[in-house]
């Protein structure tokens, strides 16, 4: 099995020109939650183009569908307008598991998770990452057992957060530094 | 979403009910019920209380220390960059990996 390396599935679809917002749980955890998640989950820009770019860069990865409780499916689909339907589709990479997340339960499509999104720098790469309300919103409108049990780390992290922006705390090197 | 939409639906799930039921059992609307349970309205303990016995079941409370084990690890957790919360997760996920292996 492929180590998690969520910070090189991030690298990888940038250095393909892939537009792109990180959802899901990797988000919350950029943002600071001390919480822990086995996949990276991504809403992609729904485009021609953009789809194509995706496709490379899973391509380059030896992306394979990854199916619960089967053997990962092999190859990709050929097709990269597969990218442009709405349903989630999951991989495996040389780098852990990625989900292809096009719309966000409780927020909407990539348009509404960027309009809302904050840039992260992570070891030189800029990345787009959902606001924490938004992640927040997410699992509370999927409401399931372990979209619940995250909240509670979610909306302390959230509070922290807002402590520190009142405080106008240097220390903070989240979001405030990633703004810049 | 919060402590008191927990409880409800925690209580509702447990005793098998549908929100139909419960509502009818609490005297109570589906419609009412379900904005609880997404904590769109947050009801009164009082409430609370009501919908938990129509359960059959009862709600106990004691007073407790505030634990600062959370509030620490989200603390730690800011103080670090965004690229050593993902390096974080890494090791984490390497350490999980390794368990099992060792396990085997």
């Amino acid at each position: 099995m492929a180590q998690f390396d969520p910070a090189a599935i991030l690298r990888v679809l940038t250095e393909h020109g892939v537009v792109f917002v990180v959802v899901g749980h990797t988000a919350a955890i950029l943002h600071g939650s001390p919480t822990v998640t086995d996949d990276v989950d991504v809403t992609p820009a729904r485009d021609i183009d953009n789809a194509e770019r995706l496709y490379e860069a899973l391509t380059s990865m030896h992306a394979v569908h990854r199916v619960p409780n089967a053997a990962p499916v092999d190859p990709l689909p050929v097709d990269e307008r597969d990218f442009l339907r709405w349903q989630a589709q999951s991989y495996t990479t040389d780098f852990g598991p990625l989900d292809v997340v096009p719309f966000t339960v409780g927020v909407g499509g990539y348009e509404a998770v960027a309009a809302q999104a904050q840039t992260f720098d992570v070891g030189g790469v800029r990345i787009s990452v959902a606001s924490l309300d938004d992640v927040i919103a997410s699992k509370e409108a999927l409401g399931r057992p372990k979209d619940r049990s995250q909240l509670p780390a979610l909306y302390a992290t959230r509070a922290a957060l807002l402590a520190r922006q009142n405080e106008g705390s240097d220390a903070n090197e989240g979001p405030s530094q990633a703004e810049m | 979403m919060g402590l008191a939409a927990d409880l409800i639906l925690s209580a509702r799930l447990r005793a098998g009910l549908s929100q139909r039921e419960l509502a009818r059992r609490a005297g109570t609307s589906q419609s009412t019920l379900n904005r609880y349970e997404r904590g769109k309205v947050e009801p009164s303990l009082r409430t609370v209380n009501r919908l938990v016995h129509a359960c059959g079941l009862e709600l106990r409370t004691t007073l407790a220390e505030p634990d600062p084990h959370d509030a620490i690890l989200v603390q730690e957790s800011l103080d670090l960059t965004p690229e050593e919360r993902l390096a974080k997760l890494t090791s984490w996920s390497r350490f999980v990996a390794a368990s099992r292996t060792a396990k085997d």
